[in-house]
């Protein structure tokens, strides 16, 4: 017997096209969807019954329209094929069957299946795969309402199947077959009966849970095998066949009951037609039913029939096994008859069909057609319904005869973030006081389009943030965890990288229009491009698998849907009575449970740690700017993450988390560096070199990132403890932050972006945030506000006066420096009277926390240094060249432009 | 030979399985209770006398080790200690009262007519025991009468005092002791007269007040004299305070307080009928309200249980047990037009209103948020009662419609208001309920019921079967199939129609066994129960917020 879904997780399939008249797609979702997406890019498209379709919006949906493209085939009767394609690189394997993609079809049900399979070393099936081929073209060329993007999957199969056949020697006559039989344009028992001489056939064995009303299928088999015997096998259901229009022959003919087959209460859904001649015979399995639908009727036709697949085989004892075991009873043809089931039709799609709907870059666009048009004018309202919640969208329709377009702005909205399936709704009012209504899944082309590996990452995630968060925190927490893990898969530097050698590229000035022809120390560390690639891979998929265990484990701490419910939920003590298996945790296990759960989060922090030290070892190059620029989003999430995983193991925060988070937005976002010995953060290196420059803002720019870097980077801040008044080192993060994202971008619409974000990371923050503290975080950033840029104007107007080529400017700067630090031009007078050159600049040592003096090339003690750093010592005279020492570097454009930036009257004052 | 074309293999699963609460809704009522009113104790945990018992059992099995020298044993060696001393407790207690609520094993239980020459095997299990989680085993570790330590259960000091005291009650007279030794012997005949002999110490029934065990009992339910052990702290407090708010409760009632629908009744009202409103003492006033907003939950959940039964129904008498979304809501919408229930709530031909239309109406027929928990209550009322699938439809609706307004019109301070996210939306928690109907509020009624069909009851009792398919539990009640959802398993109307696990039934039999309360009537405090309730005021005193 066949084991469906193991053969199909067998094909690890790069690309899935599925095709069935009705999908129980939450359990698709749950057991068969991860098995699709394996490998290569994970396409799937699944194509169902157009009032299936409707069906599915009553169904535990999460992944449709982001992990597969699901699309209703709205036909005059019923959209009927079975057919499961999986292609990979050399290899279509194609399942023609009568299961549906159903729970019952894949586990319960009596199916039937048969495959043709074309790869390099099998091309035996070729004409079959090459005759599903042609089924595809003509659903593209007769059915108008496919959307462009399952178009482009059927010609794109179509091509492979035909690229994969090209060299197979294909027949194109003979009944050997197998053949792939469909009914689009010509009816199935036309087809066979081409292949199967009639005449010579003694015996048709049909086995059918569904017959028509007259039994006109079979009256008009019977008619083309005038001399066989039939023998009906039909599921054990009341009122199924009628008996009274078989009485003509009842002579030759023999009704079962499907009682089984095998072991288990199977019902009879699989559909067998078995012709047996005197040497040869033919079966014939798939979709259709012994109905005047399936057999007797083409699918496009005035007098439409259902579309059905099948495959036809002939050859010597065929189908005698298929009809050997199964279970019957014979019943009396008299005591058949049949009842008519009417269903009632839903008012969804009626009149108005929706083609497509896809969210692309904040924006909805339906394309649909209006069937029947009604008097009056109409007016559309859109409504997307995500998770339960419902938003209502302004829209912009237009119309074009039939077609209609309309379009819908969702940024801004949560839905546009959210990687959840959602379904519009869309409604013509008309002025009549009726409505013409249609629903569909939402497509997100940006998250069709992933990977596998990566769709494999972001779920992981997913199932932690379910866990862990509400709906809107955990989206945003999921979004910035999400993307982080994903890209640093795919973190690599395009072309050569910016380094201090020289021998790379030549470097661009700064972006500073002052002349500077200085040698810049840019970075320190190079890492090869394969090693960062290589290390980002692995660290992807290890952070896969660890949120997969630790979403697992999670999902054992949290409230669960057990059946077991913690009525009685303590742990046992003693013996238990050895036939009961105890259900129950005991305190061991439980501790256990928050104890793997607590390792795992450690590992995954750990990770992120070490993959953030990476990123910021990275050479700084435009095209590792699209990682970077989320990494101070992702540390601030993961603070989140850790402080709520934390709140549910009932577990106190790890110290060293803190430190790190500190350590990481220093390295990521710190203007610390302009005074000597201290650190320029990665993001603050590449907003001061041309080269990267443009790439940053560009990035900055785009909305997201702008509101998301705010937001998070005050979230993660905050977490620090310290609080911004008392924390130098924040005050530079923060300074960073206002240093990137720039003053001139703020207009209302981020503003409220970046509101919503704070209120949404409060909420996720299990108390720990509060939203007027974030707002102390992301107060204007002026250089009274970070110590490392207070104590500049008075630096720069000391140098601008120990350089002043005028007697003016060295009035002015005289001036300045009077009312700012008295005691600094005293002691610098004083000491010009000793010496001509009485200043020594610091130099270099970035990032290793050493100063250089520049009069003497000594290095600084810790303390000296610390005692130059701190803003409240007016000055410091070297130990050993007995100078005023400078704190800042001038000659280090990073610096100049950095001060520039929050000190303009520098640009005046600096030479 | 390929096996192509070929038939399908079948995967076993249980149809007719046993599962219960299939839209998933009743972990976050019975986490709430388990966690922070009466963690410990359960429904089938109804005898105090129990503990005594096992810790008795516990202590005289390591008494006979010790006797023999020995520091190790085997499983089964505790398992029929465990074994014989239950069917001796059985025995007794079923000669005292052949008809005895509560005793675990009863109706498969030896008694002394078992007997065959005046004596009575006891070494085979015959019975369910009551040392399984299920029944105390659990209950008797939360309350630190044993614990756990490797593979081997010990008894607590607790546990160790209480089997002290359960064995004074033989050896502090004479003879007893020895009538004893055959039962703790291995023999496996015991004769009736034996049985007989120590009948009263041995069974299970109330302890009084002047008995040994009592203080034990007492302290280790209402943690009142000594302080619970650190790690679990809040857990004993919590149960020990919501005990004492039963016992207030009951105190308020006076008499007319019978079972734990009286005590829901008051959560949801804040008072019993005819009776002033009820408000507890600021030590049991937290209690009060975390059950407040378990008792919201309630009406949310069983909005959404009401639908689900019209639509069990529906389905099981359609052909196959099966039909498509459209079907069920059309029968749902055309049974909403019916229902003169509704119409009295929210007005005649409310398809057609709004939901912020109807919310409306629904709102000032209950004129103020301070009597919403007893509209809501009398809804509930009315959904059990209702003869008719219109009104039962109308019932439910209301009830959902009502439920949000327990979290969006409560204030942010509302003590215990977090609670309503419990679960997130994979269990529907209020708050999110209430977000998801506020951003409805105009769409039609009949939008609203199609939605809450589809999205809260179908989609959600896929979700939470196929969550258990996962873990390997066949559990679907209705299941997408071939022409829309099939039946897989009716369900009793009264098992998701009830409140989430309260334990109320659980506590308060303990507390009568403990003679703190009594049945006169309806329930009323005992002398020693009064003065309980004041120990336990002043116990928490200090906590009092």
């Amino acid at each position: 017997m066949i084991a469906l879904e193991r053969h199909i997780e067998a094909e690890q399939p790069h690309r899935s096209l599925l095709m069935s008249y009705c999908s129980g797609l939450s359990f698709f979702e749950h057991f068969i969807l991860s098995r699709l997406q394996t490998a290569g890019d994970g396409a799937v498209t699944v194509l169902v019954d157009a009032a299936d379709y409707e069906n599915s919006f009553s169904d535990a949906i999460e992944r449709a329209g982001i992990d597969y493209r699901l699309e209703p085939v709205r036909l005059s009767r019923r959209f009927h094929p079975k057919l499961y394609l999986f292609t990979k690189s050399d290899t279509a394997t194609l399942f023609v069957a009568s299961a549906n993609l159903t729970k019952s079809g894949f586990r319960r049900n009596a199916e039937i299946v048969d495959r043709l399979v074309v790869s390099p070393k099998l091309v035996g099936d070729a004409r079959a795969l090459l005759q599903y081929a042609e089924l595809l073209e003509s659903l593209s060329a007769l059915y108008a309402h496919f959307s462009k993007s399952v178009q482009y999957e059927l010609a794109r199969t179509v091509e492979f199947i035909r690229h994969l056949t090209h060299n197979a020697q294909v027949e194109t006559v003979g009944p050997v077959g197998p053949l792939f039989l469909h009914n689009a344009t010509t009816p199935l028992l036309h087809q066979v009966m081409s292949f199967i001489p009639g005449k010579d056939i003694n015996e048709v064995v049909l086995i059918s849970p569904y017959f028509d009303p007259g039994c006109v299928a079979i009256r008009d088999l019977a008619t083309a095998c005038p001399n066989a015997c039939f023998r009906i096998i039909r599921a054990d259901e009341d009122g199924n066949l009628n008996g009274a229009a078989l009485k003509s022959l009842k002579e030759r003919l023999t009704v079962e009951t499907f009682l089984g087959y095998g072991k288990g209460n199977r019902a009879l859904h699989g559909k067998v037609a078995i012709f047996r001649g005197s040497i040869t015979s033919w079966v014939i399995t798939g979709s259709a039913n012994l109905t005047s639908s399936a057999w007797l009727r083409p699918a496009f036709a005035n007098e439409a029939g259902n579309l059905e697949a099948v495959v036809l085989r002939g050859g010597t004892d065929l189908g005698t096994e298929l009809a050997a075991h199964l279970r019957t009873r014979k019943v009396a043809i008299d005591a058949l008859h049949y009842l008519h089931v009417k269903t009632p039709e839903t008012d969804f799609g009626r009149d108005l069909v929706v083609h497509d709907a896809v969210l692309k870059r904040g924006f909805l666009t339906i394309t649909g057609v209006l069937l029947h048009r009604r008097a009056g004018q109409y007016r559309v309202s859109v409504a997307v319904e995500q998770n339960g919640l419902r938003t209502d969208l302004s829209s912009e329709a237009s119309q074009d005869d039939t077609k209609l377009r309309i379009v819908a702005r969702v940024s801004g909205k949560a839905i546009s973030d959210s990687e959840n399936s959602c379904v519009v709704t869309v409604q013509l009012r008309w002025t009549n006081g009726t409505t013409s209504e249609a629903r569909r899944w939402i497509s997100r082309p940006d998250l069709l389009i992933l990977p596998a590996s990566e769709r494999r990452t972001r779920s992981s995630v997913r199932s932690v943030c379910q866990q862990l968060f509400a709906d809107a925190e955990g989206q945003i927490i999921l979004n910035a965890i999400g993307k982080f893990i994903s890209d640093i898969g795919e973190l690599a530097i395009e072309g050569d990288s910016i380094n201090s050698s020289g021998n790379a590229k030549q470097q661009d000035k700064p972006r500073t229009a002052k002349p500077d022809q200085s040698e810049i120390s840019l970075d320190g560390f190079l890492t090869n491009d394969l090693e960062v690639k290589s290390f980002g891979r692995s660290h992807r998929q290890h952070a896969a698998t660890l949120m997969e265990q630790l979403a697992s484990a999670l999902r054992r701490i949290i409230v669960e849907p057990t059946d077991d419910l913690p009525d009685d939920e303590e742990p046992e003590v003693g013996q238990v009575p050895k036939d009961e298996a105890p259900p129950h945790k005991n305190p061991t296990e439980k501790e256990n449970k928050r104890q793997q759960a607590s390792e795992l989060v450690e590992e995954v922090l750990g990770d992120v740690v070490q993959a953030v030290d990476k990123a910021h070892l990275a050479p700084l190059h435009p095209s590792a700017i699209p990682f970077v620029i989320k990494v101070p989003e992702a540390i601030g999430a993961f603070g989140l993450f850790r402080l709520r995983v934390n709140s549910v193991l009932e577990q106190s925060v790890a110290n060293d988390f803190s430190y790190n988070l500190r350590r990481m937005l220093v390295s990521a976002l710190s203007i610390d560096g302009v005074m000597c010995g201290g650190t320029f953060g990665w993001l603050v290196r590449a907003w001061c070199y041309p080269d990267t420059h443009d790439e940053l803002l560009r990035c900055v720019l785009n909305e997201d990132y702008w509101a998301n870097l705010r937001a998070f980077t005050a979230a993660a801040v905050s977490l620090g403890e310290i609080g911004i008044a008392e924390d130098a080192q924040m005050q530079s993060v923060m300074a960073g932050v206002a240093l990137i994202t720039g003053a001139e971008f703020l207009d209302d619409d981020k503003r409220a972006k970046v509101s919503t974000l704070l209120d949404h990371l409060v909420n996720s923050s299990s108390g720990k945030l509060e939203r007027k503290g974030l707002d102390t975080v992301l107060t204007p950033m002026i250089y009274q506000n970070a110590l490392a840029l207070r104590s500049a104007p008075r630096w720069v107007y000391l140098h601008r006066l120990h350089t002043a080529a005028t007697p003016q400017e060295y009035d002015e700067a005289t001036t300045q420096l009077e009312s700012l630090a008295p005691s600094l031009l005293l002691a610098y007078k004083r000491m010009r009277s000793r010496y001509s050159d009485p200043l020594a600049y610091l130099r270099g040592g970035e990032g290793t926390h050493a100063a250089y003096c520049s009069y003497d090339n000594l290095r600084l003690t810790n303390a000296l240094l610390n005692r130059v750093r701190a803003v409240n010592s007016d000055f410091v005279v070297c130990d050993s060249c007995h100078r005023l020492l400078v704190p800042y570097d001038f000659a280090d454009p990073r610096t100049t432009a950095i001060l520039e930036h929050f000190f303009p009257a520098f640009s005046q004052a600096a030479v | 030979m390929s096996e192509f074309p070929g038939w399908t293999e079948y995967q076993p699963t249980d149809e007719d399985h046993q599962g219960v609460y299939p839209l998933g809704l009743e972990a976050v009522g019975s986490y709430i209770v388990g966690h922070y009113l009466l963690p410990g104790i359960t429904d089938a945990t109804r005898h105090i006398r129990y503990y005594s018992f096992f810790s008795w059992v516990f202590w005289t099995f390591f008494q006979e080790l010790r006797r023999q020298g020995r520091t190790t044993y085997k499983r089964d060696e505790f398992f029929n200690w465990l074994v014989r001393l239950e069917n001796v407790l059985r025995a007794a207690t079923l000669d005292t009262d052949r008809k005895f609520i509560g005793l675990i094993g009863r109706s498969k239980a030896l008694t002394l007519e078992d007997a065959k020459n005046g004596k009575l095997r006891i070494d085979q299990e015959v019975a369910a025991s009551g040392f399984v989680p299920a029944a105390y085993s659990a209950s008797f570790a939360a309350l630190h009468c044993g614990q756990y330590n490797g593979k081997r259960a010990h008894l607590t000091p607790r546990g160790e005092a209480l089997g002290l005291a359960f064995n004074a009650q033989f050896a502090g007279q004479n003879g007893k002791a020895d009538v004893l030794r055959p039962v703790l012997s291995k023999s496996s005949h015991i004769s009736v007269k034996t049985i007989k002999d120590i009948e009263d110490e041995i069974r299970i029934r109330p302890v009084s007040p002047d008995e040994n065990e009592h203080p034990l009992l007492m302290d280790m339910l209402l943690s009142i004299a000594s302080e619970p052990d650190g790690n679990e702290n809040e857990l004993h407090l919590a149960r020990s305070r919501t005990l004492g708010l039963i016992l207030e409760m009951i105190d308020y009632g006076n008499g007319t307080i019978a079972e734990p629908d009286d005590f829901h009744r008051i959560f949801a009202c804040g008072r019993l009928k005819g009776h002033p409103k009820f408000s507890p003492s600021s030590e049991f006033a937290r209690e009060c309200e975390i059950w407040k907003r378990y008792q919201e939950r309630q009406f949310q959940k069983l909005g959404l249980y009401g639908l689900w039964h019209e639509i069990l129904d529906f389905l099981s008498t359609r052909p196959r047990q099966t039909a498509p979304t459209s079907e069920i809501v059309t029968h749902m919408l055309t049974h909403y037009e019916r229902s003169s229930f509704l119409k009295s709530w929210v007005g005649e031909s409310s398809l057609s209103k709004s939901v912020a239309k109807a919310d409306r109406n629904i709102l000032d027929h209950v004129g103020d948020h301070s009597k919403l928990g007893a509209a809501a209550w009398s809804v509930n009322e009315h959904l059990h009662s209702a003869a008719s699938v219109a009104d039962r439809v109308g019932s439910s609706v209301v009830l959902l419609l009502m439920a949000p307004h327990f979290w969006s019109d409560s204030p942010n301070d509302l003590p215990h208001r977090q609670l309503h996210n419990l679960g997130g939306r994979t269990r529907l928690c209020l708050s999110i309920f209430a977000d998801d109907v506020h951003s409805r509020q105009n769409d039609t009624m009949a939008q609203f019921l199609f939605w809450v069909i589809e999205s809260c009851v179908l989609a959600q009792s896929s979700r939470i079967a196929l969550d258990k398919l996962a873990r390997g539990d066949f559990r679907f009640f209705v299941m997408r199939d071939e022409s829309g959802y099939r039946l897989i398993k009716a369900q009793d109307r009264k098992q998701s129609l009830s409140f989430d696990a309260s334990r109320l039934f659980g506590a308060i039999s303990l507390l009568r066994s403990l003679c703190l309360i009594r049945e006169d009537e309806g329930l009323r405090l005992t002398s020693s129960g009064r003065n309980t309730l004041k120990k336990l005021r002043i116990r928490h005193e200090a906590t009092a917020t």
